[in-house]
């Protein structure tokens, strides 16, 4: 189960983003990243995340280039460090 | 996946991939033009070599690349479809699969004469290029890799991937790799679209990588690299992201003797299955549930019947997980034809037919000597020499066609060739020789044909070690009858020879006549059950005071008490119920006189080793019979017996 809310110019997820989610999750990111406003994804309510949620989080940063994801979870930092993905953090090694 | 599984895994698709190459190249010794076949071949020795890496068996390695590298060479055209290429391919191929073996049963080494002779045929073809063992020493790898777009659908994942990484050696770093993720409107979120760079220190080297990531990556998406030690101090490779990495509890790739070892044995048997077969299997198990718990609310007819119906089709469809094609049995033969044909000067042309005929596995392991045995048979005594069959208009080369069909719950299967066909006259004169004709008997084409199968019957003039010893149709008669199938023969002088099999889909379930005879229920297979008679006082006859006969229409036909051949105790023969089942084998009918008879059933076959001691245990002082094919789980819940009427015929009536 997925949830997305707008707040400001920052999209926040919340719930899992794993398993079926990623379609919903999908879904509703496409919807929301035609508002020229929508800058970067709080993470920080998501409580699980699979690879195929990793995708889908660099998929929004190559469409809405430059924005930036604000804020994660323990569990999204656990997995993207574990993948060796932490660039999309903008965190340097 | 742990090391030992690889091992299965290394085994169990060296086989099917030595199998693959095999039919290859006896497709690319006939057309040697085909592009098609030799990429086939490549990426077959190429997916063999990486997973012998990837286990650590350095010397099978070294013999798979040297055919890898006579097989790129045929792939860009430096070198030519030959015979010296055939030759020499089939003799690695022969190597590999003993080399295989030994490595199954854990031998610590896999270099033979054989070994060094088919490594310096396929070198000598390039040129006497010397093709060097790997090194085991840890090497340093750098590999860049995007996984294919099923990667998820597939049910693998990057975390997966990456501790599977990690059974080669210590993974030293890990980077997702994003630059070919699209945005999201042209994102399939269920599609692969992401990459890796990954750097490890393993004693499988590159090889051991590509073997570990052409399972989940296309050839072209693959770079590996092996680096020097000092090159790795001077240029880091970029944006390497140092991670943690699930678990990596080997340090290395195991030696390959200690791998070897405990693999042996530990290789287990494994059946493909049609995944559609599974999903149906599924959604029976969860329509089984969900009657189930109906069950605690409504005990109604309804849900009952509902239940047995699921019962019986879960049945169906769990014995259909063990029906296979025969096809692949069927091309096992191709590779000895070729190579028999070869050996004795002639020309066959060998085709198949019904390969997609679905069998018990069961049955068509058991299945493979006999036929072996048939079609040597046609090779070494059907078939002409090509000269002769010129001679007679016939085409140099004989043809031997195998073909399998199912026909009214059996499968019907064929070996025909167009050679010579039986003289009868002489299996005749032998079968008098032998003593198997009485004189002044005139048997029929088909008594005569029958003679053929009879314990160290042979025509032939001069014994080979092809055939000719009388040893092999009856080894093939009773194995096709252990099988409960049976064998005909149909042949014409000079056109050829048809044998024809006929097999029960399954062994597993039998379809019975059951009876009482005693205390016992005794399943009788339908197949050999003819006719069911009330027998009148006057309708047995005693013969010699010994042989009782049942008058059947005016047939006489010997009649057997079930309860003294199997050691029964004795029933109520003299009752009302007391019936006579008249069975037939190949070789006679005759009557087999039960108490009563109680149904009809399916029963399903529990192989008497197990089910013996439970046997004994019910019936006192039961002796095992030959007779009794198994015991089966009976509708009450009882145990009883299964018959095989063929040992049945020859305790009671002798081997003949």
């Amino acid at each position: 189960m997925i949830g997305l809310e707008k707040l400001g110019n920052t999209l926040v997820l919340a719930g899992t983003l794993s398993g079926a989610d990623v379609l919903e999750a999908h879904a509703l990111l496409l919807a929301e990243c035609g508002s020229p406003d929508a800058a970067s994804l709080d993470l920080s309510g998501v409580e699980a995340i699979d690879t195929r949620g990793v995708q889908l989080i660099a998929s929004f940063l190559r469409t809405r280039e430059g924005n930036l994801v604000s804020a994660v979870s323990a569990p999204v930092e656990a997995f993207i460090s574990r993948i060796g993905a932490l660039s999309l953090l903008g965190t340097q090694p | 996946m742990t090391t030992e599984a690889l091992v299965e895994t290394f085994h169990r698709e060296t086989d099917e991939l030595l199998a693959a190459l095999e039919q290859d190249l006896l497709e690319l010794e006939t057309t040697s033009d085909a592009p098609d076949t030799i990429d086939r071949l490549f990426r077959a020795a190429h997916t063999l070599k990486g997973n012998a890496g990837m286990v650590g068996f350095s010397d099978f390695v070294r013999l798979t690349h040297a055919l890898e590298n006579v097989l790129d060479r045929l792939r860009s055209r430096t070198m030519s479809v030959s015979e010296p290429v055939i030759e020499a391919s089939f003799e690695a191929l022969d190597v590999l699969k003993s080399s295989a073996q030994a490595l199954l049963s854990g031998a610590p080494s896999i270099v033979t004469p054989e070994y060094e002779r088919a490594l310096q045929g396929l070198a000598a073809l390039c040129e006497g290029e010397v093709l060097e063992a790997p090194s085991l020493e840890a090497r340093l790898v750098d590999a860049e890799l995007y996984f294919r777009p099923e990667f998820f659908e597939n049910g693998e994942d990057v975390t997966t991937f990456l501790e599977e990484f990690a059974l080669l050696g210590d993974v030293i770093s890990a980077e997702t790799l994003f630059d070919r993720v699209p945005p999201l409107a042209d994102l399939a979120p269920e599609a692969c679209h992401l990459g890796l760079r990954i750097r490890l220190r393993t004693t499988s080297g590159s090889m051991g990588v590509v073997g570990m990531a052409v399972l989940s990556v296309d050839e072209e998406n693959l770079r590996v690299e092996e680096l020097a030690e000092e090159k790795v101090e001077v240029v880091p490779p970029p944006s390497t992201t140092p991670v943690e990495v699930a678990p990596a509890p080997t340090p290395a790739a195991p030696a390959p003797a200690t791998t070897a070892a405990r693999a042996a044995h530990a290789v287990t048997e494994n059946i493909r299955v049609d995944a559609v077969k599974l999903d149906g299997l599924m959604d029976l198990v969860g329509e089984l549930v969900v009657a189930i718990s109906q069950l605690s609310e409504d005990r109604t007819q309804h849900v009952v019947e509902r239940l047995e119906t699921l019962g019986r089709d879960l049945q169906t469809r769990v014995m259909g997980l063990r029906m296979l094609p025969v096809a692949e049995g069927f091309e096992r033969f191709r590779r000895p034809m070729r190579d028999l044909a070869k050996e004795l000067g002639k020309q066959i042309e060998f085709t198949t037919e019904g390969g997609e005929t679905q069998l018990d596995k069961k049955v068509i392991d058991a299945l493979l000597d006999p036929l072996k045995h048939m079609l040597r048979n046609c090779v070494s005594h059907g078939l002409e020499e090509p000269a002769e069959r010129l001679a007679l208009g016939k085409p140099a080369a004989g043809r031997v066609h195998l073909s399998a069909a199912q026909r009214e719950g059996q499968v019907l299967i064929e070996i025909s060739d167009d050679g010579r066909g039986i003289d009868t006259a002489r299996v005749l004169e032998k079968a008098r020789e032998r003593g198997l004709v009485a004189d002044g008997q005139t048997p029929s084409e088909r008594q005569i044909y029958e003679y053929m199968f009879a314990p160290g019957f042979s025509t032939a003039r001069e014994v080979s070690e092809i055939s000719g010893r009388g040893v092999g149709l009856d080894v093939v008669k009773r194995a096709l009858q252990a099988l409960r199938g049976s064998v005909e023969v149909d042949s014409k002088v000079g056109k050829g020879t048809t044998f024809r099999i006929r097999l029960p889909l399954t062994l597993a379930i039998v379809e019975g006549m059951n009876v009482r005879v005693g205390p016992e229920t005794v399943t009788i297979p339908l197949p050999n059950v003819v006719e069911l008679i009330e027998p009148s006082a006057d309708s047995i006859r005693t013969l010699e005071g010994v042989h009782e006969f049942l008058d059947v229409r005016g047939e006489l036909l010997p009649m057997v008490r079930l309860n003294d051949v199997l050691a029964l105790p004795k029933g109520d023969e003299n009752s009302a119920e007391a019936r006579v089942v008249i069975v037939e084998t190949e070789r006679r009918k005759f009557g087999l006189l039960v108490d009563r008879v109680v149904g009809m059933s399916q029963a399903v076959v529990k192989p008497l080793d197990r089910s013996y001691e439970l046997i004994a245990r019910m019936a006192h002082n039961f002796v095992k019979p030959r007779g009794v094919n198994g015991a089966a789980i009976l509708g009450n819940g009882n145990v009883g017996i299964i018959l095989d009427v063929h040992g049945l015929e020859s305790t009671a009536f002798g081997a003949t």
